[in-house]
């Protein structure tokens, strides 16, 4: 398949304009550390890549900056192959997790540091860099240094140099990392109106998967160096190609419990379960994994068909209640309780779900639909 | 007890104890200043004695018999004049660490930016001579030197004492880039700034303690040193202060003109002074502080 190709399978708008990744590996030494890596991402597409630790996001993001070189396959920023090109020809900039500012340089200065180093006369320099910092509020901090600032004013700073390079592509490696939680919530808030107001493409690397589904236009899930799945946040999270990623995102996690199709349906621990119909010799023989999210799974009377829940205790938060409890077979299920008080533990609960809620996956972890 | 007494007798330990503490601590720091001031007052204090007086047990330290300047006067006459060695001291301590700082600057961000074969080969070596003695190698030098027809120049002085200097300074550069974090420089690259302009506009300031650092020890060794001096340098005309004060210091019938030789000290100590004093503020403030988290 050729890129284009691919592009237009997934529906990306002019991908020439974009970033595309062909079969991009890399490696160290003797391992792999990201294998045949293809994504076309569309012009001011926000996309976020997730996965676990050492799953080789940094390392994918900065062979897009250019900081690292790439073993095989090629990189295209913008309709123009930028496989061997330098960082600063690639129309692109970074905003690193440890900030990276000049600590010797004021505010202004670390802005405009780009600018003045590719000789651009004075006043453009001010002037751009006003402009990042009114939209940054950074007016005040201007003759501070980096010294000076608290975190996440750094982090502000960070991303106004990153504006004043006026670059094509955004790349951040989990920015936010470094902040608490509090501020972490508003500097996303202040990125994603970043991005509506730029309208740049923007990539963004994160662990924490409350920024991937709230940030992205399109969420990359990778795991040891492959992407398991690329998709809308609703994709992701309601329709996951595999049993990875639908465990991977979503809090609390995902149930799984083991099940299997009998003449009657579908059935967890011999108690049946409304699930999808089966679909002839797909999925009527043998072992599945049945996974439905805490929120989708509700209590049902004796006579309807549910699983059995022996509960262990509850997790009051306000507005809901996480129930914990395990099942016959000793797997752990989560629901939620909108209202009302929780089950006492050790008491037995049955829970049903919607057919339509229910996911189902073979024995390697691959959806079933 | 009373509510007063209690908040009293708790809140006035309090604010009494940093106090007595303070008194403390600036008794202790004031008496050891004491100790290290004390042979340099002593020592300026001589200089302003009469010869024959400065020739006595020196107690009390101070002039008795009314100020003179005698001894500078002696320096004055000796050789070509405390003013031409002076002169020669500072040329070669300057060259010296100019050359010291350029060379280890370069060698210090290559050992630490870049990858080539056998650097770690290239490090230890440059570290191990370190090792050897550098009395040892004197004679050597000296024959180099003489090939080179820089025996009895001080550009042949400055050379071996750059030479000297060199693998504590590499070290210390090295050092000082490898604690400037990676993202600073790849941040410059994204920027567009590379190579020997990422060392002078990024790295450059940031490694300024360390840099400072050799340049000072690289001037204060430059400027005391005696032995290679003492070798290398054989007519008077080209003399540095250690080797001077030596000259000088034989005064009338084998006796020490103690005088003279103090005089030479307190001469000796001005720029070293000057130095540490104005350059206090970059070694002691390291300047990464706030680039990263
Ligand atoms: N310079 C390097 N040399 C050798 N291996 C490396 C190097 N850099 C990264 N790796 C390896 O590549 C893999 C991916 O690293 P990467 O930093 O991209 O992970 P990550 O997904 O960003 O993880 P995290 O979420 O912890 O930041 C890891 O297994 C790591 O050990
Ligand atoms: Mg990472």
């Amino acid at each position: 398949m050729t890129s284009a190709a691919r592009a237009a399978s997934r529906g990306a708008t002019t991908p020439a304009s974009g970033v595309v990744l062909d079969r991009v590996t890399k490696r160290f030494g003797a391992v792999d550390v990201l294998r045949d890596i293809s994504l076309t991402i569309a012009d001011g597409e926000f996309i976020v890549f997730v996965g676990p630790s050492g799953c080789g996001k940094s390392t994918l993001l900065r062979m897009i900056a250019g900081l690292e070189e790439v073993s095989d396959g090629t990189i295209a920023i913008g309709g123009r192959d930028v496989t061997d090109a330098e960082p600063s020809e690639r129309g692109i900039a970074m905003v690193f997790q440890t900030y990276a500012l000049y600590p010797h340089l004021s505010v202004r200065d670390n802005m405009g540091f780009s600018l003045k180093m590719a000789g651009r006369p004075r006043a453009e320099v001010a002037a751009k860099v006003e402009a990042a910092a009114e939209l940054l509020h950074l007016i005040a901090l201007l003759d501070r240094r980096p010294a000076q600032l608290s975190g996440g004013q750094r982090q502000r700073v960070a991303i106004g140099r990153a504006i004043v390079r006026d670059p094509r592509v955004f790349l951040f490696d989990e920015p936010l990392s470094n902040l608490d939680a509090e501020l972490r919530i508003e500097m996303r808030i202040e990125i994603a109106k970043l991005h509506r107001r730029l309208g740049n493409t923007m990539i963004y690397v994160t662990h924490d998967q409350t920024e991937a589904m709230t940030l992205a236009d399109r969420i990359v899930v990778l795991r040891g160096g492959r992407i398991e799945q690329a998709g809308k946040p609703a994709d992701i999270f309601g329709d996951p190609d595999n049993l990875f990623v639908a465990g991977f995102i979503g809090s609390p996690k995902i149930n799984v419990l083991p099940g299997r199709f009998t003449t009657e349906g579908l059935e967890i621990d011999g108690s049946l379960l409304t699930g999808p119909d089966c679909i002839a010799g797909q999925r009527c023989d043998g072992a599945v994994s049945v996974a439905i999210r805490p929120h989708l799974l509700h209590l049902v009377g004796d006579s309807d068909p549910g699983i059995p829940v022996k509960i262990d205790f509850a997790e009051y938060l306000g507005d809901k209640t996480y129930v914990h409890g395990q099942s016959r077979s000793d797997h752990a299920v989560v629901t939620e309780i909108a209202s009302g008080p929780p089950p006492a533990p050790g008491s037995i609960i049955r829970l049903g779900s919607r057919p339509e809620d229910v996911l189902l996956f073979d024995g390697g972890g691959s959806r079933l639909r | 007890m009373t509510v007063s007494t209690i908040s009293g007798a708790v809140a006035s330990p309090r604010r009494r104890m940093p106090r007595r503490i303070d008194i403390m601590s600036h008794a202790a720091g004031i008496l050891v200043a004491l100790l290290f001031l004390a042979p340099i007052a002593w020592a300026v204090l001589a200089t302003f004695k009469s010869r024959s007086e400065a020739a006595q047990p020196p107690l009390p330290p101070w002039p008795t018999e009314g100020i003179s300047l005698d001894n500078f006067r002696t320096l004055e006459n000796f050789g070509a004049g405390i003013l031409h060695h002076t002169l020669n001291s500072l040329i070669v301590a300057i060259a010296t660490t100019a050359l010291t700082i350029l060379v280890s600057v370069l060698a210090g961000y290559g050992f630490s930016r870049y990858r080539f074969p056998l650097k770690g080969f290239f490090f230890v070596l440059v570290l191990a001579t370190m090792m050897v003695p550098f009395q040892s190698i004197l004679t050597p030098l000296f024959l180099i030197l003489a090939e080179l027809k820089l025996q009895n120049t001080l550009v042949g002085l400055v050379l071996i004492y750059v030479t000297l200097q060199l693998p504590f300074s590499v070290f210390m550069m090295r050092n000082a880039f490898d604690a400037v974090p990676p993202e600073i420089a790849e941040a410059a690259r994204i920027d567009g700034v590379t190579g020997l302009r990422l060392l002078i506009h990024v790295l450059g300031p940031l490694v300024m303690p360390g840099i400072v650092s050799v340049g000072l020890i690289a001037f204060l060794n430059a400027w005391n040193e005696f032995l290679a001096a003492l070798v290398l340098l054989t007519s008077q005309d080209n003399y540095t202060l250690p080797v001077l004060l030596t000259a000088v210091r034989a005064g009338h019938y084998g006796s020490i003109d103690w005088g003279a030789v103090q005089a030479g000290v307190t001469i000796m100590m001005i720029p070293c002074l000057i130095l540490f004093l104005a350059l206090q503020r970059h070694y002691i403030r390291g300047l990464t502080a706030g680039a990263v988290k």
